[in-house]
Protein backbone atom coordinates (compact mmCIF):
# COMPACT_ATOMS: atom_id res chain seq x y z
CA UNK A 1 0.00 0.00 0.00
CA UNK A 2 2.66 2.44 1.17
CA UNK A 3 6.39 1.89 0.84
CA UNK A 4 8.44 2.81 3.95
CA UNK A 5 9.74 5.76 2.06
CA UNK A 6 6.81 7.16 0.62
CA UNK A 7 5.13 6.86 4.29
CA UNK A 8 7.70 8.60 6.30
CA UNK A 9 7.84 11.49 3.27
CA UNK A 10 4.25 11.96 4.40
CA UNK A 11 4.87 12.38 7.79
CA UNK A 12 7.68 14.44 7.05
CA UNK A 13 5.42 16.77 5.32
CA UNK A 14 2.80 16.23 7.86
CA UNK A 15 4.95 17.84 10.46
CA UNK A 16 6.06 20.78 7.97
CA UNK A 17 8.73 19.67 5.80
CA UNK A 18 12.83 20.15 6.24
CA UNK A 19 12.35 22.11 9.40
CA UNK A 20 11.39 19.40 11.19
CA UNK A 21 13.14 16.57 9.13
CA UNK A 22 16.12 18.62 10.69
CA UNK A 23 14.82 18.07 13.96
CA UNK A 24 14.77 14.27 13.04
CA UNK A 25 18.05 14.64 11.97
CA UNK A 26 17.25 13.61 8.38
CA UNK A 27 17.49 16.66 6.70
CA UNK A 28 17.09 16.21 2.93
CA UNK A 29 13.97 13.23 3.15
CA UNK A 30 11.66 16.51 3.37
CA UNK A 31 11.07 17.71 0.55
CA UNK A 32 8.25 19.55 1.18
CA UNK A 33 7.51 23.22 3.18
CA UNK A 34 3.52 22.67 3.08
CA UNK A 35 2.31 23.99 6.22
CA UNK A 36 0.83 21.51 8.90
CA UNK A 37 -2.28 22.84 8.65
CA UNK A 38 -2.61 22.26 5.29
CA UNK A 39 -1.44 18.31 5.61
CA UNK A 40 -3.48 17.16 8.81
CA UNK A 41 -6.68 19.08 10.04
CA UNK A 42 -7.12 19.65 13.79
CA UNK A 43 -7.89 16.23 14.57
CA UNK A 44 -6.48 13.44 16.80
CA UNK A 45 -8.35 10.48 15.58
CA UNK A 46 -8.08 8.68 12.61
CA UNK A 47 -11.76 9.54 11.91
CA UNK A 48 -12.58 9.35 7.92
CA UNK A 49 -8.77 7.57 7.67
CA UNK A 50 -8.53 5.42 4.65
CA UNK A 51 -5.23 4.12 6.63
CA UNK A 52 -4.06 3.78 10.15
CA UNK A 53 -0.72 3.94 8.80
CA UNK A 54 -1.55 7.43 7.43
CA UNK A 55 -3.38 8.02 10.20
CA UNK A 56 -0.33 6.99 12.44
CA UNK A 57 1.77 9.71 10.62
CA UNK A 58 -0.18 12.22 11.22
CA UNK A 59 -0.25 11.78 14.63
CA UNK A 60 3.22 10.99 14.92
CA UNK A 61 3.92 14.30 13.61
CA UNK A 62 1.61 16.67 15.77
CA UNK A 63 1.98 14.67 18.71
CA UNK A 64 4.91 13.58 19.29
CA UNK A 65 6.59 16.94 19.24
CA UNK A 66 4.78 17.71 22.02
CA UNK A 67 7.00 17.00 24.73
CA UNK A 68 10.36 16.08 22.89
CA UNK A 69 12.13 16.40 19.60
CA UNK A 70 11.05 13.45 17.28
CA UNK A 71 13.07 10.72 16.86
CA UNK A 72 12.93 8.90 12.96
CA UNK A 73 11.52 5.68 12.84
CA UNK A 74 14.59 4.37 11.97
CA UNK A 75 16.25 4.80 14.94
CA UNK A 76 14.50 1.84 16.29
CA UNK A 77 13.38 -1.66 15.34
CA UNK A 78 10.47 -2.60 15.18
CA UNK A 79 10.35 -4.78 18.60
CA UNK A 80 11.67 -1.44 20.41
CA UNK A 81 8.87 0.59 19.14
CA UNK A 82 6.29 -1.62 20.34
CA UNK A 83 7.54 -1.25 23.81
CA UNK A 84 8.43 2.60 23.63
CA UNK A 85 4.90 2.97 22.03
CA UNK A 86 3.51 1.00 25.22
CA UNK A 87 5.66 3.27 27.28
CA UNK A 88 4.76 6.90 25.69
CA UNK A 89 0.86 5.57 25.14
CA UNK A 90 0.93 5.31 29.37
CA UNK A 91 2.89 8.63 29.36
CA UNK A 92 1.05 10.48 26.95
CA UNK A 93 -2.24 9.46 27.26
CA UNK A 94 -2.98 8.43 24.38
CA UNK A 95 -5.96 6.54 23.09
CA UNK A 96 -5.20 2.96 22.05
CA UNK A 97 -6.77 3.92 18.92
CA UNK A 98 -3.69 6.65 18.03
CA UNK A 99 -1.31 4.48 20.01
CA UNK A 100 -1.93 1.41 17.37
CA UNK A 101 -2.04 4.26 14.46
CA UNK A 102 1.27 4.97 15.45
CA UNK A 103 2.87 2.21 16.13
CA UNK A 104 1.87 0.77 12.36
CA UNK A 105 3.64 3.78 10.70
CA UNK A 106 6.72 3.38 12.75
CA UNK A 107 7.18 -0.04 12.42
CA UNK A 108 5.84 0.04 8.61
CA UNK A 109 8.32 3.47 8.14
CA UNK A 110 11.33 2.06 9.78
CA UNK B 1 30.59 -28.42 -3.18
CA UNK B 2 31.21 -28.50 -6.73
CA UNK B 3 34.21 -30.98 -5.78
CA UNK B 4 32.09 -32.78 -4.24
CA UNK B 5 29.52 -33.16 -7.39
CA UNK B 6 32.20 -33.62 -9.76
CA UNK B 7 33.74 -36.85 -7.87
CA UNK B 8 30.02 -38.03 -7.16
CA UNK B 9 29.50 -37.35 -11.09
CA UNK B 10 33.10 -39.50 -12.01
CA UNK B 11 32.21 -42.14 -9.71
CA UNK B 12 29.21 -43.02 -11.92
CA UNK B 13 30.85 -42.35 -14.86
CA UNK B 14 33.42 -44.07 -14.27
CA UNK B 15 30.88 -47.03 -12.96
CA UNK B 16 29.11 -46.77 -15.58
CA UNK B 17 32.26 -47.63 -18.32
CA UNK B 18 33.18 -50.29 -15.72
CA UNK B 19 29.94 -52.10 -16.12
CA UNK B 20 30.69 -51.63 -20.09
CA UNK B 21 33.50 -52.87 -20.21
CA UNK B 22 33.11 -55.91 -18.24
CA UNK B 23 29.82 -56.49 -20.29
CA UNK B 24 31.64 -56.04 -22.92
CA UNK B 25 33.76 -59.04 -22.02
CA UNK B 26 30.22 -60.99 -22.34
CA UNK B 27 29.41 -62.84 -25.12
CA UNK B 28 25.90 -60.93 -25.62
CA UNK B 29 26.70 -58.67 -28.75
CA UNK B 30 24.17 -56.47 -27.44
CA UNK B 31 26.15 -55.19 -24.45
CA UNK B 32 28.71 -54.26 -26.48
CA UNK B 33 30.05 -50.11 -27.23
CA UNK B 34 30.44 -48.75 -30.49
CA UNK B 35 33.78 -46.56 -31.01
CA UNK B 36 31.54 -43.90 -31.11
CA UNK B 37 30.44 -44.71 -27.85
CA UNK B 38 33.20 -45.30 -26.29
CA UNK B 39 34.66 -42.17 -27.53
CA UNK B 40 31.67 -39.62 -26.28
CA UNK B 41 32.25 -41.38 -22.49
CA UNK B 42 35.97 -40.78 -22.64
CA UNK B 43 35.54 -37.53 -23.68
CA UNK B 44 32.66 -36.51 -20.87
CA UNK B 45 35.12 -38.00 -18.86
CA UNK B 46 38.29 -36.15 -19.55
CA UNK B 47 36.34 -32.95 -19.14
CA UNK B 48 35.35 -33.97 -15.72
CA UNK B 49 38.84 -34.50 -14.65
CA UNK B 50 40.05 -31.60 -15.91
CA UNK B 51 36.93 -29.58 -13.91
CA UNK B 52 38.17 -31.37 -11.30
CA UNK B 53 41.95 -30.26 -11.69
CA UNK B 54 40.49 -26.81 -12.29
CA UNK B 55 39.09 -26.97 -8.70
CA UNK B 56 41.89 -28.57 -7.03
CA UNK B 57 43.95 -25.61 -8.53
CA UNK B 58 42.15 -23.31 -7.11
CA UNK B 59 41.41 -23.94 -3.86
CA UNK B 60 44.64 -22.81 -2.53
CA UNK B 61 44.79 -20.01 -4.91
CA UNK B 62 41.60 -18.64 -3.29
CA UNK B 63 42.67 -18.44 -0.06
CA UNK B 64 45.37 -16.28 -1.05
CA UNK B 65 43.00 -13.84 -2.47
CA UNK B 66 43.17 -14.87 -6.08
CA UNK B 67 40.75 -16.23 -8.61
CA UNK B 68 38.16 -14.18 -7.34
CA UNK B 69 37.78 -13.69 -11.10
CA UNK B 70 36.29 -16.56 -11.41
CA UNK B 71 33.04 -16.66 -9.67
CA UNK B 72 32.41 -18.18 -6.15
CA UNK B 73 34.65 -20.78 -4.85
CA UNK B 74 34.04 -23.29 -2.15
CA UNK B 75 35.25 -21.15 0.27
CA UNK B 76 33.54 -17.82 -0.48
CA UNK B 77 30.44 -20.36 -0.37
CA UNK B 78 32.07 -21.45 3.13
CA UNK B 79 31.98 -18.17 4.37
CA UNK B 80 28.71 -16.97 3.06
CA UNK B 81 27.50 -20.39 4.80
CA UNK B 82 29.15 -19.38 8.37
CA UNK B 83 27.80 -15.71 7.65
CA UNK B 84 23.81 -16.79 7.12
CA UNK B 85 24.68 -18.78 10.41
CA UNK B 86 25.79 -15.86 12.57
CA UNK B 87 22.46 -14.16 11.09
CA UNK B 88 20.53 -16.35 11.83
CA UNK B 89 21.44 -17.05 15.45
CA UNK B 90 21.38 -13.12 15.74
CA UNK B 91 17.46 -13.63 14.89
CA UNK B 92 17.14 -15.96 16.56
CA UNK B 93 18.46 -14.42 20.23
CA UNK B 94 16.52 -10.83 19.23
CA UNK B 95 13.35 -12.89 18.22
CA UNK B 96 10.84 -10.98 20.04
CA UNK B 97 8.89 -14.38 22.18
CA UNK B 98 6.75 -13.50 24.95
CA UNK B 99 8.15 -10.75 27.09
CA UNK B 100 9.88 -7.42 25.44
CA UNK B 101 12.60 -5.57 27.42
CA UNK B 102 14.87 -2.56 26.74
CA UNK B 103 17.23 -0.54 28.45
CA UNK B 104 17.19 3.91 26.94
CA UNK B 105 17.53 6.48 29.56
CA UNK B 106 19.90 9.50 29.66
CA UNK B 107 22.83 10.94 31.03
CA UNK B 108 24.59 14.06 31.30
CA UNK B 109 27.46 16.58 32.47
CA UNK B 110 26.99 19.41 33.78
CA UNK B 111 29.17 22.50 34.43
CA UNK B 112 27.81 25.72 36.84
CA UNK B 113 29.82 28.67 38.12
CA UNK B 114 27.83 30.74 40.22
CA UNK B 115 29.15 33.97 41.59
CA UNK B 116 30.95 33.45 45.48
CA UNK B 117 30.68 29.48 45.04
CA UNK B 118 33.11 27.25 43.63
CA UNK B 119 32.78 25.65 40.23
CA UNK B 120 31.99 22.64 39.62
CA UNK B 121 31.10 19.49 37.04
CA UNK B 122 28.56 16.90 38.12
CA UNK B 123 27.70 13.95 36.09
CA UNK B 124 24.77 11.31 35.83
CA UNK B 125 23.63 8.34 34.30
CA UNK B 126 19.84 7.79 34.32
CA UNK B 127 19.37 4.26 32.42
CA UNK B 128 15.31 3.30 31.80
CA UNK B 129 14.73 -0.38 31.82
CA UNK B 130 11.71 -0.98 30.31
CA UNK B 131 9.94 -4.32 30.54
CA UNK B 132 6.72 -5.37 28.55
CA UNK B 133 5.30 -9.21 29.50
CA UNK B 134 2.05 -8.88 27.78
CA UNK B 135 0.71 -6.04 25.41
CA UNK B 136 -1.52 -4.65 28.17
CA UNK B 137 1.07 -4.70 30.88
CA UNK B 138 4.58 -2.41 30.87
CA UNK B 139 7.08 -2.20 34.39
CA UNK B 140 9.35 0.84 33.50
CA UNK B 141 12.18 1.86 36.31
CA UNK B 142 14.52 4.95 36.26
CA UNK B 143 17.55 4.90 37.95
CA UNK B 144 19.73 7.64 38.65
CA UNK B 145 23.57 7.49 39.08
CA UNK B 146 25.15 10.16 40.78
CA UNK B 147 28.04 11.19 42.70
CA UNK B 148 28.49 12.92 45.94
CA UNK B 149 31.10 15.25 47.20
CA UNK B 150 33.31 12.67 47.96
CA UNK B 151 33.49 10.68 45.55
CA UNK B 152 31.07 7.87 46.57
CA UNK B 153 28.47 6.61 43.84
CA UNK B 154 24.59 7.69 44.77
CA UNK B 155 21.77 5.26 43.61
CA UNK B 156 18.45 6.80 43.44
CA UNK B 157 15.39 4.70 42.58
CA UNK B 158 13.83 7.42 40.41
CA UNK B 159 10.95 5.77 39.32
CA UNK B 160 9.78 1.86 39.40
CA UNK B 161 5.98 1.07 38.63
CA UNK B 162 3.89 -1.48 36.55
CA UNK B 163 0.87 0.10 34.62
CA UNK B 164 -1.90 -2.19 33.27
CA UNK B 165 -4.21 -1.29 29.68
CA UNK B 166 -7.76 -1.80 30.55
CA UNK B 167 -9.26 -0.17 27.86
CA UNK B 168 -8.63 2.53 25.06
CA UNK B 169 -9.00 4.72 27.79
CA UNK B 170 -8.00 3.46 30.83
CA UNK B 171 -4.52 2.52 32.18
CA UNK B 172 -4.13 1.63 35.94
CA UNK B 173 -0.55 1.53 37.36
CA UNK B 174 1.12 1.17 40.94
CA UNK B 175 4.50 2.10 42.08
CA UNK B 176 6.77 5.13 42.46
CA UNK B 177 6.20 6.79 39.62
CA UNK B 178 6.78 10.28 38.18
CA UNK B 179 3.77 12.62 39.97
CA UNK B 180 1.25 13.72 37.10
CA UNK B 181 1.47 17.07 38.73
CA UNK B 182 1.92 19.95 35.91
CA UNK B 183 4.26 19.13 33.36
CA UNK B 184 7.84 19.43 34.52
CA UNK B 185 8.29 15.85 36.79
CA UNK B 186 6.45 14.13 34.20
CA UNK B 187 6.99 15.35 30.95
CA UNK B 188 10.27 17.41 30.94
CA UNK B 189 13.04 16.47 33.47
CA UNK B 190 15.08 14.15 31.26
CA UNK B 191 18.21 15.95 30.37
CA UNK B 192 17.18 15.83 27.19
CA UNK B 193 14.51 17.11 27.00
CA UNK B 194 14.66 19.96 29.35
CA UNK B 195 15.48 23.13 27.74
CA UNK B 196 18.02 24.18 30.64
CA UNK B 197 20.23 22.75 32.54
CA UNK B 198 18.80 23.17 36.21
CA UNK B 199 14.98 22.66 37.25
CA UNK B 200 12.58 25.57 37.71
CA UNK B 201 12.37 26.88 41.38
CA UNK B 202 9.04 25.23 41.80
CA UNK B 203 10.41 21.72 41.29
CA UNK B 204 13.35 19.84 43.61
CA UNK B 205 14.29 20.00 47.30
CA UNK B 206 13.22 23.52 48.00
CA UNK B 207 10.27 23.63 45.68
CA UNK B 208 6.58 23.01 46.09
CA UNK B 209 5.32 20.77 43.55
CA UNK B 210 5.05 17.10 43.76
CA UNK B 211 8.16 15.43 41.75
CA UNK B 212 7.46 11.74 42.61
CA UNK B 213 4.62 9.57 44.51
CA UNK B 214 4.50 6.15 45.45
CA UNK B 215 0.99 4.64 45.47
CA UNK B 216 -1.28 3.72 42.64
CA UNK B 217 -2.99 5.81 39.92
CA UNK B 218 -5.95 5.57 37.08
CA UNK B 219 -5.16 7.47 33.65
CA UNK B 220 -5.96 7.82 30.12
CA UNK B 221 -7.18 10.02 27.12
CA UNK B 222 -10.34 10.79 25.98
CA UNK B 223 -11.25 12.39 22.39
CA UNK B 224 -14.07 14.90 22.67
CA UNK B 225 -15.09 15.86 18.96
CA UNK B 226 -11.91 16.93 17.36
CA UNK B 227 -10.32 18.11 21.25
CA UNK B 228 -8.88 15.56 23.44
CA UNK B 229 -8.69 15.57 27.11
CA UNK B 230 -6.69 13.49 29.25
CA UNK B 231 -6.68 12.63 33.29
CA UNK B 232 -4.77 11.07 35.88
CA UNK B 233 -5.48 10.58 39.22
CA UNK B 234 -3.70 8.85 42.35
CA UNK B 235 -3.08 7.51 45.94
CA UNK B 236 -0.31 8.04 47.68
CA UNK B 237 1.59 8.42 50.61
CA UNK B 238 1.43 11.87 50.16
CA UNK B 239 3.51 14.53 50.68
CA UNK B 240 5.30 14.71 54.41
CA UNK B 241 5.76 18.22 56.89
CA UNK B 242 9.20 19.29 58.19
CA UNK B 243 8.06 20.05 62.10
CA UNK B 244 11.28 21.89 62.21
CA UNK B 245 12.12 19.38 65.05
CA UNK B 246 15.43 17.98 63.17
CA UNK B 247 16.08 20.39 60.73
CA UNK B 248 14.86 23.88 62.49
CA UNK B 249 15.71 25.85 58.91
CA UNK B 250 12.75 23.49 57.19
CA UNK B 251 10.48 24.13 59.56
CA UNK B 252 7.13 24.01 57.12
CA UNK B 253 8.06 23.02 54.06
CA UNK B 254 6.74 20.10 52.82
CA UNK B 255 8.50 16.97 51.19
CA UNK B 256 7.82 14.38 48.90
CA UNK B 257 9.78 11.39 49.69
CA UNK B 258 7.79 10.16 51.99
CA UNK B 259 8.24 6.59 51.02
CA UNK B 260 7.13 4.43 54.53
CA UNK B 261 4.40 7.36 55.35
CA UNK B 262 4.32 8.92 58.29
CA UNK B 263 0.77 9.17 58.88
CA UNK B 264 -2.38 6.72 57.91
CA UNK B 265 -3.41 9.12 55.33
CA UNK B 266 -3.29 9.01 52.13
CA UNK B 267 -2.88 11.90 49.67
CA UNK B 268 -4.97 12.09 46.77
CA UNK B 269 -4.07 14.28 43.38
CA UNK B 270 -4.71 14.56 39.79
CA UNK B 271 -4.66 16.49 36.59
CA UNK B 272 -6.95 16.86 33.94
CA UNK B 273 -5.34 18.16 30.50
CA UNK B 274 -7.31 19.58 27.42
CA UNK B 275 -6.07 20.20 24.35
CA UNK B 276 -8.09 21.61 21.84
CA UNK B 277 -5.88 21.09 18.95
CA UNK B 278 -2.44 18.95 19.38
CA UNK B 279 -0.29 21.75 19.72
CA UNK B 280 -1.88 23.68 22.58
CA UNK B 281 -3.15 22.18 25.86
CA UNK B 282 -3.82 23.65 29.36
CA UNK B 283 -3.96 21.71 32.84
CA UNK B 284 -4.69 21.83 35.83
CA UNK B 285 -3.54 19.21 38.94
CA UNK B 286 -3.49 19.16 42.34
CA UNK B 287 -3.24 17.27 45.56
CA UNK B 288 -4.19 17.19 48.79
CA UNK B 289 -3.68 15.40 51.99
CA UNK B 290 -2.68 15.32 56.06
CA UNK B 291 1.12 15.81 56.08
CA UNK B 292 1.45 15.95 59.63
CA UNK B 293 3.17 12.92 61.09
CA UNK B 294 1.19 10.49 63.29
CA UNK B 295 1.36 11.70 66.75
CA UNK B 296 3.54 15.37 66.06
CA UNK B 297 2.89 17.93 68.63
CA UNK B 298 1.87 20.02 64.72
CA UNK B 299 -1.39 17.99 65.53
CA UNK B 300 -3.62 17.23 62.51
CA UNK B 301 -2.26 19.46 59.57
CA UNK B 302 -3.74 19.18 55.59
CA UNK B 303 -1.68 20.82 52.74
CA UNK B 304 -3.53 21.25 49.27
CA UNK B 305 -1.26 22.11 46.93
CA UNK B 306 -3.10 22.74 42.95
CA UNK B 307 -1.39 23.97 39.79
CA UNK B 308 -1.96 25.30 36.47
CA UNK B 309 -0.19 25.17 33.37
CA UNK B 310 -0.23 25.65 29.67
CA UNK B 311 1.83 24.19 26.45
CA UNK B 312 2.37 26.09 22.77
CA UNK B 313 4.75 23.70 20.46
CA UNK B 314 4.26 24.56 16.87
CA UNK B 315 6.38 25.14 13.82
CA UNK B 316 5.28 28.44 12.86
CA UNK B 317 5.79 29.20 8.59
CA UNK B 318 6.74 32.64 9.11
CA UNK B 319 8.83 32.80 11.50
CA UNK B 320 10.61 30.11 9.76
CA UNK B 321 10.97 28.03 13.14
CA UNK B 322 9.75 25.81 15.91
CA UNK B 323 7.90 27.69 18.77
CA UNK B 324 8.03 25.66 22.17
CA UNK B 325 5.77 27.24 24.88
CA UNK B 326 5.73 26.79 28.42
CA UNK B 327 3.96 27.76 31.84
CA UNK B 328 3.60 26.52 35.18
CA UNK B 329 1.98 28.07 38.09
CA UNK B 330 2.17 26.27 41.80
CA UNK B 331 0.50 26.83 45.14
CA UNK B 332 0.69 25.25 48.42
CA UNK B 333 -1.97 26.39 51.20
CA UNK B 334 -0.63 24.34 54.89
CA UNK B 335 -3.11 24.19 57.72
CA UNK B 336 -2.13 26.73 60.15
CA UNK B 337 0.10 25.61 63.04
CA UNK B 338 2.42 26.06 65.51
CA UNK B 339 5.86 25.34 64.98
CA UNK B 340 8.39 24.49 68.15
CA UNK B 341 12.03 24.19 66.86
CA UNK B 342 14.75 24.39 69.31
CA UNK B 343 11.63 25.51 71.54
CA UNK B 344 11.00 28.66 70.46
CA UNK B 345 7.33 28.65 68.65
CA UNK B 346 7.01 29.73 66.03
CA UNK B 347 3.69 30.66 63.80
CA UNK B 348 3.18 31.65 60.22
CA UNK B 349 0.72 31.53 57.50
CA UNK B 350 1.80 28.43 55.46
CA UNK B 351 1.33 29.65 51.91
CA UNK B 352 3.78 29.28 49.31
CA UNK B 353 3.53 30.02 45.33
CA UNK B 354 5.32 30.40 42.63
CA UNK B 355 5.39 29.78 38.73
CA UNK B 356 8.08 29.51 35.18
CA UNK B 357 7.41 30.74 31.91
CA UNK B 358 9.69 29.39 29.47
CA UNK B 359 10.19 29.79 25.83
CA UNK B 360 12.41 27.93 23.31
CA UNK B 361 13.25 28.75 19.73
CA UNK B 362 14.29 27.08 16.82
CA UNK B 363 14.75 28.13 13.22
CA UNK B 364 13.85 24.73 11.91
CA UNK B 365 13.11 26.02 8.48
CA UNK B 366 16.05 28.79 8.22
CA UNK B 367 17.41 29.27 4.93
CA UNK B 368 20.73 28.91 6.47
CA UNK B 369 21.11 24.69 7.27
CA UNK B 370 23.80 25.32 10.32
CA UNK B 371 21.11 27.68 12.14
CA UNK B 372 18.60 25.11 12.16
CA UNK B 373 20.61 22.73 15.10
CA UNK B 374 20.66 25.93 16.80
CA UNK B 375 17.62 27.08 19.99
CA UNK B 376 17.76 30.34 21.51
CA UNK B 377 16.08 29.93 25.14
CA UNK B 378 14.65 31.98 27.99
CA UNK B 379 12.69 31.31 31.00
CA UNK B 380 11.32 33.17 34.28
CA UNK B 381 10.68 32.00 37.54
CA UNK B 382 10.22 32.77 40.78
CA UNK B 383 9.25 31.18 44.20
CA UNK B 384 7.50 33.16 47.00
CA UNK B 385 8.19 32.05 50.42
CA UNK B 386 5.94 32.78 53.73
CA UNK B 387 7.00 35.73 55.65
CA UNK B 388 7.92 34.31 59.07
CA UNK B 389 9.44 31.32 58.06
CA UNK B 390 13.11 29.89 58.96
CA UNK B 391 13.18 30.49 55.41
CA UNK B 392 11.33 33.29 53.86
CA UNK B 393 13.48 35.09 51.02
CA UNK B 394 11.36 35.29 47.67
CA UNK B 395 13.29 33.63 44.55
CA UNK B 396 13.89 35.39 41.53
CA UNK B 397 15.37 34.49 38.45
CA UNK B 398 16.07 35.21 35.23
CA UNK B 399 17.85 32.56 32.42
CA UNK B 400 18.77 32.73 28.91
CA UNK B 401 20.43 30.34 26.76
CA UNK B 402 21.77 28.50 23.56
CA UNK B 403 21.17 25.01 22.97
CA UNK B 404 22.78 23.26 19.77
CA UNK B 405 21.34 20.00 19.43
CA UNK B 406 23.54 17.24 17.89
CA UNK B 407 21.02 14.75 17.30
CA UNK B 408 17.07 14.59 18.17
CA UNK B 409 18.19 13.55 21.49
CA UNK B 410 21.85 15.15 22.12
CA UNK B 411 21.90 18.71 23.15
CA UNK B 412 24.99 21.31 24.50
CA UNK B 413 23.06 23.60 26.65
CA UNK B 414 25.03 26.93 27.37
CA UNK B 415 23.09 29.30 30.00
CA UNK B 416 23.33 32.61 31.66
CA UNK B 417 21.09 33.40 34.81
CA UNK B 418 20.54 35.92 37.59
CA UNK B 419 18.93 35.01 40.62
CA UNK B 420 17.62 37.64 43.16
CA UNK B 421 17.00 36.67 46.89
CA UNK B 422 15.26 38.85 49.09
CA UNK B 423 17.74 40.60 51.25
CA UNK B 424 20.85 39.21 49.27
CA UNK B 425 23.27 40.22 46.64
CA UNK B 426 22.02 38.98 43.31
CA UNK B 427 24.22 35.84 42.16
CA UNK B 428 25.04 35.45 38.58
CA UNK B 429 26.12 31.89 37.17
CA UNK B 430 27.10 30.17 34.10
CA UNK B 431 25.88 26.53 33.39
CA UNK B 432 26.58 24.50 30.48
CA UNK B 433 25.53 20.63 29.86
CA UNK B 434 25.91 18.04 27.83
CA UNK B 435 22.81 15.66 27.83
CA UNK B 436 22.21 12.69 25.53
CA UNK B 437 19.24 10.49 25.87
CA UNK B 438 19.79 7.09 24.51
C1 LIG C 1 3.43 14.00 27.37
C2 LIG C 1 4.77 14.13 26.90
C3 LIG C 1 5.23 13.17 25.82
C4 LIG C 1 4.65 12.93 24.62
C5 LIG C 1 3.40 13.56 24.04
C6 LIG C 1 5.49 11.95 23.97
N1 LIG C 1 6.56 11.64 24.75
FE1 LIG C 1 8.07 10.37 24.27
N2 LIG C 1 8.91 10.68 26.09
C7 LIG C 1 8.43 11.54 27.06
C8 LIG C 1 9.32 11.51 28.20
C9 LIG C 1 9.17 12.33 29.48
C10 LIG C 1 10.33 10.59 27.89
C11 LIG C 1 11.53 10.21 28.77
C12 LIG C 1 11.14 9.11 29.71
C13 LIG C 1 12.04 9.09 30.91
O1 LIG C 1 13.26 9.17 30.79
O2 LIG C 1 11.48 8.97 32.02
C14 LIG C 1 10.06 10.10 26.55
C15 LIG C 1 10.85 9.18 25.89
C16 LIG C 1 10.69 8.80 24.59
C17 LIG C 1 11.59 7.96 23.84
C18 LIG C 1 12.86 7.33 24.39
C19 LIG C 1 12.58 5.91 24.81
C20 LIG C 1 11.65 5.78 25.99
O3 LIG C 1 10.63 5.08 25.85
O4 LIG C 1 11.92 6.38 27.05
C21 LIG C 1 11.07 7.82 22.58
C22 LIG C 1 11.68 7.06 21.43
C23 LIG C 1 9.82 8.55 22.55
N3 LIG C 1 9.62 9.16 23.77
C24 LIG C 1 8.98 8.61 21.45
C25 LIG C 1 7.73 9.25 21.48
C26 LIG C 1 6.74 9.11 20.44
C27 LIG C 1 6.89 8.27 19.18
C28 LIG C 1 5.69 9.87 20.80
C29 LIG C 1 4.38 10.08 20.07
C30 LIG C 1 3.46 9.02 20.14
C31 LIG C 1 6.01 10.49 22.07
N4 LIG C 1 7.25 10.07 22.46
C32 LIG C 1 5.20 11.40 22.74
C33 LIG C 1 7.31 12.34 26.97
C34 LIG C 1 6.44 12.35 25.90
Amino acid sequence: MFTRKSLFMMAVAGAAGCGTAALTGCSGDGQTTAPLTQVAPAAFAPRDSAALENAGARIWARNCIRCHNIRTPASFSDRQWGIIMHHMRVRANLTGEQHEAVLRFLQAAN
Amino acid sequence: MKTTRACIGCACLLAGMAGNIVRAQAPDDRDYVTQEQYDALRRDFETLKAEMRADRQNEPATASGQGEADGPTWLDLERTRLRMDAIEATLEESRAGLSNFMVTGFAFTRFVNAERMDSTFTAKFVPLFLWQPTDRLLFQAEIEFGLDGQGETEVELEYAEASYIINDYLTLGAGKFLTPFGLFAERLHPAWINKFPDMPLIYGHDGIAPFTSLGIYARGGVPVGSTMFNYAIYLSNGASLNTGEDEPDEAGMLHFENFSDINNNKSVGGRVGFLPIPEVEFGFSFNWGKVNPSGSEVGDVDAFIWGLDFTYVQEVDFLAGLFDVRFEFARSEVDDTVFDPMGAALFFKNNRDGLYGQIAYRPTKSGIEFLRDFEFVGRYDYLNLPAGAPEEADHERWSVGVNYWLSPSTVLKFTYERLEVEGEPDTDAFLAMFAIGF
